[in-house]
């Protein structure tokens, strides 16, 4: 679709690549100079060129979609509500916001922080270091007010907001003199110093921390926040390197030690304090202007001694200017006390460094004061020894290149130190980039049309995931995430309760992967919470395919091992709230697998766990409808018809404000409450229902506006299009004896959107119930031709979703309806003998089901229908003996039931001996 | 010259009022040119991976790939211009 050729582009990239490189005024001359090689070439470049510059003040894609964006503003966040977003990177986003409980005006920065908070202990350690850090109050540093997590689980900071600049761009446009930058710096220094007396060590000190107001106050920020985001309980604290990974920390103001994986201490903010008054002092980074690549800079904190301030001064005349003199008063300023103290802060072992921050400080005012400061300068030969005493291993190697030593695995236990840390680095970074695909499908989940990109996404993070995975060695986070990533494709190809690619086989496959990495942490780990987590996700997941697949052992199993799972689950401490949701969420899908077993007694039971498990907040209503809704099938399968109803009116009225927030599941729950719905009210097939056939219409339309709404919205979702079949099923069948040409319409709406999905045993089947249906309304409408086309492929469907030939044949399903369908053709074509023997075949094969006519309604209903049927056509060709004694079986079977269910209206019906509605239209035209 | 095409603009616009409907096919557009673009291996699709999808700078992509930021600013721009034009049919070259 691209106006650009994969050629063309393979033709001007290189050219793009050189261009790009270049200074922007460099570039028309360059371009100039193409044009008079190749105009054609050049023509092309320059006008991605001008697009180029186009989408950089456009700022196209600077934004992902998905990032919290403009859909934060007026969200609320604790006491405060967010008005708009200040800042974006790696580490999270952050938020202007205004207090919101109206006690008294006041702005605040709301930070977002992008962590995984993966249980309760880490969270609650969150909030305890955050509360810490908020007892730091000191004038120049800025106020943590609040840390937390917001209801939808991301952690946040609310810090005093700041209205200032970064402190070195405060000096350069004030040109503050050296003597005023140090006074300026000597704050930075007393909020530092009390930080470290409260044993907060700051760890991130930069320019774009510290910044400076409009009145001259500086402010520290982000106290602490560095430790906060990045430790992890007792585990040995991530290196530096591991830390950028999460775009936490800045390498360029780091310590050697934060490079190395050293411990941090005091002497860590002493060092960043030396790199930021150096920068102040002699207006660049001890590791020399420019960009550098982490491995230069992971070179030069480590082993190269800065320059001395005083001798970068007389560089440019600018830099002097901006401290309001001259390049040469500049050297000789900053040459002795100036260099020699800047040498002590940025020693690069910690021992040597001012002990304290207030050390720090006080030789700065013994300069300021021409008093004499403590710190000894080194003389050369000081600085040689003590270097080459500290670098024996490097300094051999100072004549080859040092890009090669960074490289090599030989040059001592140093370099092969570093080599792990960049290692551990990667690690980190891939699993963080895996976990970061993870959280994006969570986000995507919901939205409709996004199947397809969550299943890509959700695979390169398996592929980021696995290429860690030779390092697992009983490594229980990596393998959880692992398996967390398998559920997560798995879900994807195909969980048949969401939208899905119908890969359902695949899906199977992914889940298996999942458990192999699940179980060995549970059997080293049984109480492991989350490892129990993905465990009951995964017995559910397999339960509901194997449902789809029409297995009914082993749904049943998988439903027991869910049921347990979800116990042993519900048995640690403490379960966080979303997981009770889901917990709530697994009990339901259990209770409507023992549903479509017909054992209500299980099916009520866990309705009633889903129901029992309480939610605080804001979610306690949530699958409540779904839940009532499961209830009122359970009760109108158990001829409890009033009771249904009522639940059934819950059950909507709670799945509509669920389905409001428009995630395709939940609309998909209101669908299925209108379903239930229309069918307690009248659906055609005469299974308990009230026989109100036009509100029975009334409701699966409802049901089926809904089913179309997420069909046509997402061209991936399966499942939209098998609620549009079987919202269609119960409409044609309902219609068909009142209008069947209207009901044909309908039938074939939903054989097209059937149609249009990849073929598998699902669709096939849903195919095959729209064609035996629709075959009633061809034949009324004259058409017999076509009904029995219908049938004959109807049929063929069924045997390749390997439901047909059957020897035994569940009441109501469809290889029923469908052979149904057959026997009510010979009857309605004038061949009453192979009716009556399709018929008498069709009874055997229910009876060899073994239907439990005696406590299912369902059973009941389908063979009473059938014997009446076939009394029918018995009594047509005078076999009224025969007849009468079918009709009797009839009689006694509800009788019984009246005993069982007294008062039923429904029952009434039964026991007036009506014959089912479409035979007696049948009889009618025929 | 107007760049973006009112369809892929309208979307973004869309996407970035909180349209849930938008954003999903946005998000669809673009993984599938970006795959596309590195099955043609016209790009390193990490970089956009990182710097779009995941919303990181690009000194800390750069951090991360092991290369300057210079080279990630020049990646991403030119992989900007590719996916710009695979989501506009209607520019002539």
């Amino acid at each position: 679709m691209s106006t650009l050729t994969p050629d063309q582009w393979q033709e001007v990239s290189p050219y793009l690549d050189e261009l790009l490189e270049l200074a922007p005024e460099q570039r028309a001359g360059w371009l100039h100079s193409l044009s008079k090689k190749d105009a054609r070439l050049a023509s092309m470049v320059q006008t991605l060129l001008d697009e180029q510059r186009q989408l950089n003040e456009e700022g196209f894609l600077e934004r992902s979609p998905l990032a919290p964006g403009a859909r934060l503003v007026g969200q609320k966040v604790g006491a405060y509500t967010l008005t708009s977003q200040i800042g974006q990177g790696g580490m999270g986003s952050v938020w202007l916001a205004q207090r919101s409980d109206g006690r008294f005006e006041r702005q605040a920065a709301v930070k977002f922080v992008n962590i995984a908070l993966t249980n309760r202990a880490t969270e609650e350690r969150f909030k305890r270091e955050g509360s810490i850090l908020g007892r730091l109050t000191h004038p120049h540093v800025a106020e943590l007010l609040d840390a937390g997590v917001s209801g939808d689980g991301n952690p946040y900071l609310i810090l005093e907001y700041v209205d200032g600049v970064a402190i070195d761009q405060y000096c350069d446009e004030h040109k503050l003199d050296v003597d005023a930058r140090i006074k300026l710096f000597l704050d930075v220094l007393s909020a530092v110093a009390e930080a470290h007396a409260n044993l907060i060590v700051h760890r991130d000190i930069k320019p774009s921390n510290v910044l400076v107001r409009n009145d001259g106050q500086v402010k520290l920020l982000d106290f602490g926040i560095a430790k906060l985001i990045t430790e992890e309980g007792d585990a040995a604290s991530p290196t530096m390197l591991t830390m950028e990974g999460a775009g936490a920390l800045t390498p360029r103001f780091a310590a050697p030690e934060q490079v190395t994986g050293g411990t941090v201490t005091t002497a860590t903010d002493v060092y960043a304090l030396g790199v930021l008054l150096y920068l102040l002092l002699a207006g660049e980074h001890p590791a020399g202007p420019g960009v550098h690549s982490a491995a230069d800079l992971v070179r030069s904190i480590v082993e190269v001694e800065a320059p001395r301030a005083s001798g970068i001064a007389l560089g440019e005349s600018i830099l002097a200017e901006k401290r309001s003199t001259t390049p040469e008063k500049l050297r000789r300023q900053l040459s002795g006390d100036l260099d020699t103290i800047l040498g002590k802060a940025l020693k690069k072992n910690p021992q040597e460094r001012y002990a304290s921050v207030t050390a720090f400080a006080d030789d700065l005012r013994r300069y300021l004061k021409h008093e004499a400061i403590s710190a000894r300068p080194d003389t050369f030969a000081y600085r040689t020894t003590k270097f080459l005493r500290r670098n024996l291993a490097v300094v051999s190697l100072t004549s080859i290149a040092i890009a090669l030593v960074i490289g090599s695995l030989s040059t001592g236990l140093w370099i092969a130190n570093r080599e792990r840390k960049i290692a551990e680095q990667r690690f980190s970074q891939v699993r963080q980039l895996a976990n970061r695909f993870i959280a994006l499908d969570e986000q995507v989940r919901g939205l409709p049309g996004s199947t397809k990109v969550r299943m890509q996404m959700v695979n390169d993070s398996l592929q980021y995931l696995t290429s860690l995975g030779s390092d697992i060695h009983g490594d229980n986070d990596l393998a959880l995430e692992i398996a967390n990533a398998y559920v997560r494709v798995a879900h994807a190809q195909g969980d048949p309760t969401s939208p899905n690619l119908g890969l359902f086989a695949e899906a199977e496959a992914s889940l298996n992967n999942a458990s192999r990495f699940v179980d060995p942490v549970l059997s080293r780990d049984p109480g492991n919470q989350r490892a129990l987590f993905i465990a009951t996700t995964i017995a559910h997941d397999r339960m509901i395919l194997a449902s789809r697949r029409g297995d009914q052992a082993e749904m049943l199993k998988d439903a027991a091992t869910t049921a347990s799972l979800i116990g042993r689950f519900m048995s640690t401490r403490p379960v966080e709230v979303r997981d009770l949701y889901s917990m709530r969420y697994f009990y339901l899908n259990v209770a409507a697998k023992y549903l479509d077993g017909r054992d209500f007694d299980d099916a009520i039971r866990y309705c009633q766990r889903a129901l029992d498990i309480a939610i605080p907040g804001p979610r306690a209503n949530d699958l409540r409808g779904a839940a009532l809704y499961f209830l009122a099938y359970a009760r109108w399968q158990a001829g409890d018809l009033d009771g249904a109803l009522k639940t059934t009116g819950e059950a909507i009225e709670l799945s509509k404000v669920e389905a409001a927030g428009g995630h395709a599941s939940l609309r998909t729950n209101l669908a299925n409450a209108y379903d239930i719905e229309g069918s307690v009210a009248g659906r055609a097939d005469a299974e308990p229902s009230l026989g109100r056939s036009a509100e029975a219409l009334r409701n699966f339309q409802k049901a089926l506006d809904i089913a179309e709404d997420l069909a046509q919205k997402d061209a991936n979702d399966n499942l939209g299009r098998h609620h549009v079949a079987m919202a269609s099923l119960e409409i044609g069948n309902i219609l068909r004896h009142s209008n069947p040409k209207d009901a044909l319409t309908v039938y074939d709406h939903a054989l097209a959107r059937i149609r249009e999905a990849r073929s598998s045993v699902s669709t096939q089947r849903d195919e095959a119930e729209l064609l035996a249906g629709s075959s009633y309304a061809l034949r009324w409408t004259g058409r017999e031709n076509e009904a029995k086309q219908r049938i004959t492929r109807a049929l063929e469907l069924l045997k390749q979703a390997g439901r047909y030939p059957a020897d035994k044949l569940e009441p109501m399903t469809d290889t029923y309806d469908a052979l149904r369908a057959q026997t009510d053709d010979y009857a309605q074509s004038g061949q009453t003998d192979k009716a009556i023997a399709a018929y008498q075949e069709l009874l055997d094969k229910l009876m060899a089901w073994k239907p439990d006519l005696q406590n299912d309604l369902r059973d009941a209903t389908c063979i009473s229908r059938t014997w009446t049927a076939l009394a029918t056509l018995l009594r047509r060709t005078g076999r009224k003996q025969e007849a009468n004694r079918l009709e009797a079986q009839r009689a006694d079977l509800w009788s019984h039931w009246s005993g069982k269910l007294p008062n039923a209206q429904f029952l009434l019906r039964q026991s007036l001996n009506q014959i089912a509605p479409r035979t007696a239209v049948a009889a009618s035209r025929h | 010259m107007e760049t973006t095409g009112p369809r892929i603009s309208a979307l973004i616009d869309l996407a970035e009022q909180g349209d849930e409907l938008s954003a999903g096919k946005l998000f669809s557009l673009l993984y599938g040119e970006l795959h596309c673009l590195a099955r043609h291996q016209l790009a390193r699709p990490q970089i956009v991976d990182l710097k779009f999808f995941c919303g990181f700078s690009i000194g800390e992509v750069a951090n991360m790939q092991g290369m300057s930021e210079r080279t990630v600013q020049r990646r991403w721009e030119k992989a900007r211009i590719y996916l710009h034009r695979s989501l506009r049919a209607d520019l002539p070259l």
